[in-house]
């Protein structure tokens, strides 16, 4: 009996040593993710039932209980910047998408040309998005850029980009599908090399045409990773600032005024930390459930494909 | 002989030794802050450009080390006040905007005793700038080291008279030349956020309105505002359409190309300096600096900067030394050669080559500029300005809506951070 309880236990020991060394090699990034992105959050949820603005002399902390929140409903640019960031993230990644699974599609050979275009779609990604900022503000001016130097080629009058409202949203969002389709394009490709081939010749022999292969093979096979590009691609899109920033600088008006944007200037050009506390916290909010939402979709259509 | 020899050498070590102690006496008595770092912090450009050409000077008379470390406008307010407020004592020096001067005074130290102490005369500054610029509240937190009124260049061959005294009689010269077929627009304005509140400002204040009144009670609802805000949708008529998103660089560079016929801008940060070149400029001769339309009251914006030390700063003696050089007559005038800087001290402006030039209009505008609130909600108001005349001017915004926008924006400012006991408005 005994020796039979040895024989058990021994299992059990094993599986126990493994759990505590898993937990023990966990421990220092369970530390550093902790002190570095818990407490600041635990801290922000504190302090967003409070009115504390430290630019203030002797500023202390005053309860303010639901204060910072309820004033979310009554602030119109926050209105307007959400409004104008869900429109950015909505249309800017559905095109990023559509563009970039095109261009991964051609960039998808093992020719020397596919690496080549491949090297220089990298261009845009590696770029400071300061720069790019900065560098496409001088392109799309209405008078001296050269975007409308060359769109006079084909006969459209100049164009007020950057100081006409209708245009700056436009303007914004097509400089970050410039910028990003280069990303979704080489995941995109990726994921395309890694497909089964003989799923193709079987479909071929079976005299499906190319676009029947796409939309019954291609496109079912890629989806769970199209979701994932999609999620990575809104949660960044949500979080713009450095483009827009140095583009328009939210303006003119409100046009491009973004949430990030809005968030900076109520925490470090107003210093209101309770109010910027609470956007962080419902930002953050907002932002998990998409992702929940983009993670349960993803396991759906994972089981679907399967 | 052995002991003559061992008592000469030893003589002589010691006398070589008191040498040396003597020798070192001096030199740390020329330079008592040998050994110690100062950290200075400037806006980036002309002001920064000056501290780093000062660095090699100061150090050899001060035997200390200097970082010149600088920082674009739009970052500057948040790095010091975070440095202040969390009393880091980063910075050893710091340049200030003047319209941050009241929000950053508890953290600053009070100079008055370093002024006595060297007899520093502090009425050797424009009065009207030393109101705006370093003082605060009857002490000294910082000496002031420039300042530019906003003015406005115009095309003397095209409007030989000079500028109207009225905001209408201005927009009718700005009709009479404005030729957009030919290249000319009548007006080029900086508009960007950022720029575009300040425009509106200088508008409003000569129109005889204000943000609000001496005890804080918002008083943007008014007949000048309205005035203020019709002025400039009518005026963008004359501008290139592209004036919304265009900074102050964009706006002199139009004026430089000829294709405006009046620039409104900091004339200092690019214009007059290049103005007269044939390389840069297509204006050569053809251009001088006028006042705004004086309209009811004449003022202008002022842009000032003074160099304050931080009260946790740890070299505060070497920091003074610093500002002292920094401000100083010489190194004024050598700014302005090499830089453009505009000297707030009165004799800057009473020396050959400066007096009795176009220099004489921007001397008179300093006399009346003003600057915005210079308590911490400024900033959240000059913000919302920036942005609720830009949807208007853009159309996004009416006429009424913008005003109660305005109304409710400095009240809301306002009541997060109320100007402390005692203080009064009277930068308008």
């Amino acid at each position: 009996m005994k020796a039979q309880n040895k024989a058990n236990g021994a299992p059990k020991m094993k599986h126990r040593n493994e759990t505590v060394w898993s937990w023990l090699f966990m421990l220092p990034t369970m530390i550093f993710l902790g002190v570095t992105a818990l407490l600041p959050l635990l801290y922000s949820v504190y302090l967003s039932f409070f009115k504390y603005k430290i630019n203030l002399p002797n500023a202390v902390p005053t309860f303010n209980g639901l204060g910072n929140y309820i004033k979310m409903f009554t602030d119109k640019t926050l209105a307007v910047s959400t409004g104008n960031t869900v429109l950015f993230a909505v249309i800017s990644v559905a095109l990023e998408l559509v563009i970039g699974i095109i261009v991964a599609m051609v960039l998808c050979s093992d020719m020397l040309w596919a690496k080549i275009c491949t090297t220089i779609l990298l261009i845009p990604m590696i770029m400071a998005p300061v720069a790019i900022g900065t560098t496409w503000r001088m392109m799309l001016d209405g008078t001296t850029g050269i975007i409308n130097y060359l769109l006079s080629f084909l006969g459209i009058p100049s164009i007020n980009w950057l100081s006409n409202p209708k245009y700056a949203m436009p303007a914004v969002i097509f400089v970050n599908v410039w910028q990003l389709v280069p990303w979704v394009a080489i995941i995109g490709a990726a994921g395309l090399k890694a497909l089964p081939a003989d799923c193709f010749e079987a479909a071929r022999i079976d005299g499906a045409k190319n676009s029947q292969i796409f939309a019954k093979i291609v496109l079912p096979m890629i989806s769970p990773l199209l979701v994932i590009i999609t999620m990575l691609r809104f949660v960044d899109a949500f979080k713009v600032f450095d483009t827009v920033y140095t583009m328009t600088n939210g303006g003119p008006g409100t046009a491009t005024e973004m949430l990030p944007n809005y968030i900076y200037k109520q925490g470090l050009k107003f210093f209101d930390a309770g109010y910027t506390a609470a956007l962080a916290v419902m930002f953050v909010l907002i932002m998990t459930v998409v992702t929940l939402i983009f993670l349960k979709l993803r396991k759906f259509v994972e089981e679907k494909v399967a | 002989m052995r002991k003559k020899f061992v008592s000469a050498l030893l003589c002589t070590t010691m006398i070589a030794s008191l040498g040396t102690f003597a020798f070192a006496d001096d030199a740390s008595a020329e330079k008592p802050f040998e050994g110690q770092k100062l950290t200075v912090l400037y806006m980036s450009g002309v002001y920064a450009d000056a501290a780093n050409s000062m660095v090699d000077e100061f150090e050899e008379a001060t035997g200390a080390t200097v970082e010149v470390i600088d920082m674009p406008y739009s970052e500057l307010h948040e790095k010091i006040l975070l440095d202040l407020t969390s009393q880091a004592g980063t910075y050893d020096v710091i340049d200030v905007a003047s319209q941050w001067d009241g929000e950053f005074a508890p953290y600053l130290t009070d100079l008055q005793e370093n002024i006595d102490k060297d007899g520093f005369d502090m009425s050797e500054y424009i009065d009207n700038v030393l109101a705006n610029s370093g003082e605060w509240q009857g002490h000294y937190y910082g000496i002031p080291n420039a300042s530019t009124p906003q003015l406005f260049a115009y095309r003397t061959d095209l409007l030989p008279d000079g500028l109207a005294d009225t905001w209408e009689g201005f927009r009718e010269q700005l009709a009479s030349v404005n030729d957009p077929d030919n290249g000319v627009y009548g007006d080029s304005i900086s508009g960007i956020a950022g720029q575009l509140g300040g425009v509106f400002d200088y508008v409003l204040w000569s129109m005889g309105g204000a943000w609000a009144d001496e005890d804080w009670n918002v008083t943007i609802d008014s007949e000048a505002t309205r005035n203020a805000l019709e002025h400039l949708m009518a005026v963008q008529e004359y501008c290139d359409p592209n004036w919304l998103n265009w900074g102050t660089d964009q706006s002199i560079q139009a004026f430089l190309d000829g294709s405006a016929a009046v620039c409104e801008t900091w004339p200092t940060l690019g214009l007059t300096q290049a103005a007269d070149d044939p390389e840069q400029s297509k204006v050569v001769g053809k251009w001088a600096l006028s006042t705004i339309p004086y309209d009811q009251t004449g003022t202008t914006l002022l842009s000032a900067w003074d160099c304050s030390i931080p009260a946790f700063s740890k070299n505060q003696e070497l920091a003074w030394e610093w500002i002292k050089m920094y401000t100083s007559m010489d190194k004024q005038n050598e700014f302005y050669e090499n830089y453009g800087i505009l000297s707030p001290r009165k004799e800057f402006w009473e020396q050959d080559g400066i007096k009795g030039t176009y220099m004489d209009q921007v001397r008179e505008a300093l006399d009346t500029a003003n600057m915005w609130w210079r308590i911490p909600a400024s900033t959240q108001v000059d913000s919302m300005l920036n942005t609720v005349v830009g949807s208007y001017l853009s159309g996004q915004e009416d006429l009424e809506t913008t005003i109660a926008d305005m109304q409710a924006g400095i009240e809301e400012a306002l009541e997060a951070a109320p100007p402390e006991e005692g203080v009064k408005n009277y930068n308008r």
